[in-house]
């Protein structure tokens, strides 16, 4: 089983950014995860080998620069399905000259002199 | 206030330094994080009380339910190829005492399936050190006593227990019995006594004091000093016990297994549920308190 929960991701994701290596404290506060949460994902995330830990300073290992690809590919991906809007809500594009009846309201009363 | 940094976002580097190092030495520190900090933070009045607390947390043997299931296994099979016990002769008796539930009865019960793997079927399990004799009785084959439990500390109840037992099978002309005592955990204070008094024991794991057993003397000194002006915090006596200065017979162990009821002999410090002005205290261990 070596699915990765949100936490874990979270903590890939600010490792990940910045190129793969981080001092743990700065990892932590980055991750902006608290104390008990952000130690127990680090350690799960250290026991499945995604990343290693040499004098307080963290790595992403060979094995999860795999995991860490998923998550910047996701990052950087241009397609926002969830911008798409659906095609019953998008209304009529009007053409810069065509004609249409403008709201008095809102004419400048200067410009228009009326 | 220092205590408070950690409800906020913002933990120093040296603070953070110090819990990320004790965290990843016990991970089970992650579930009592306010406990923890309230212990280092509030409790502590000085950089050398903090210290200590820091060591001996580092220290602690703090048995998983997977080495406790390792643990089990090897009592089990030291038992089962004992040259001088066999399956039809021999009783495992629980430490228990009374009606209430024991750690000692839950290492029995846990035993039952690993002695069928190793091949034991015909032995006999007796849940209450005072029915040995009766399981006796019934049928004179159950007469070499193998006595079990979890863990030891000063050895006072097991020197208790063995010599309850002799009473009984003595003054009732039995002769032809043994007596063996197994136990998962012993602090090294138990091993002596036990030993001392030629009682046939065996233990998984031996633990040495917390305190006495690491140090020089003058360290060991000003150290325990430090721990006496700690437990000065704590309320003397609660539900009819009086507290168990360094651990009940100055055992200061180390130890708790993952799911399981705190030992007393452990430096109350980390189990005392309330402070000398009667205000409830968050510990980062667990003890039922109501045979403390």
């Amino acid at each position: 089983m070596n699915t990765i929960d949100n936490l874990q991701r979270t903590i890939l994701k600010c490792l990940a950014v910045s190129s793969g290596k981080l001092d743990e404290y700065t990892l932590f506060k980055r991750s902006r995860v608290g104390f008990a949460d952000f130690s127990k994902a680090y350690r799960k995330l250290k026991d499945k080998k995604i990343i290693r830990e040499v004098d307080n300073f963290v790595f992403i290992t060979a094995d999860g620069a795999g995991e860490a690809k998923k998550i910047l590919s996701l990052l950087q991906s241009k397609e926002k399905p969830w911008r798409q809007i659906p095609k019953e809500y998008i209304g009529e594009i009007i053409s810069g000259n065509s004609q249409y009846v403008p709201s008095i309201k809102l004419l400048d009363k200067t410009t228009f002199k009326f | 206030m220092v205590g408070d940094e950690y409800l906020t976002v913002s933990i120093s580097k040296k603070s953070f330094r110090v819990l990320i190092g004790l965290t990843k030495k016990q991970p089970w520190l992650e579930e009592r994080m306010d406990a923890l900090v309230q212990l280092i933070y509030k409790d502590c009045s000085s950089q050398e009380q903090k210290d200590l607390i820091l060591e001996l947390l580092y220290r602690f043997e703090y048995m998983s339910s997977k080495k406790f299931n390792d643990v089990l296994n090897t009592m089990a099979e030291e038992i089962v190829t004992d040259p001088d016990l066999e399956d039809e002769t021999t009783q495992l008796v629980a430490m228990a005492a009374d009606s209430s539930a024991d750690s000692s009865q839950y290492i029995l019960y846990a035993l039952k399936v690993i002695f069928q793997k190793l091949g034991w079927e015909k032995y006999k399990q007796t849940n209450n050190f005072g029915r040995a004799y009766k399981s006796y009785k019934n049928r004179n084959n159950f007469k070499n006593l193998v006595l079990i439990d979890e863990f030891v500390g000063s050895g006072k109840t097991v020197l208790s227990r063995v010599k309850e037992i002799r009473r009984v099978f003595d003054g009732n002309g039995i002769s032809d019995y043994s007596i063996r005592v197994r136990c998962l955990v012993s602090a090294e204070s138990g091993v002596k006594a036990i030993a001392d008094e030629g009682i046939d024991f065996m233990t998984q794991i031996i633990l040495k004091k917390g305190i006495s057993g690491y140090q020089t003397w003058c360290v060991v000194k000003n150290q325990i000093n430090l721990m006496l002006s700690l437990e000065s915090i704590l309320k003397k006596e609660y539900g009819g016990h009086s507290l168990p200065s360094l651990g009940y017979g100055g055992v200061e162990s180390l130890y708790c297994r993952e799911s399981g009821n705190t030992p007393n002999s452990v430096f109350p410090i980390f189990w005392w549920p309330a402070y000398s002005d009667e205000s409830k205290r968050s510990t980062v261990l667990i003890r039922a308190m109501g045979d403390a």
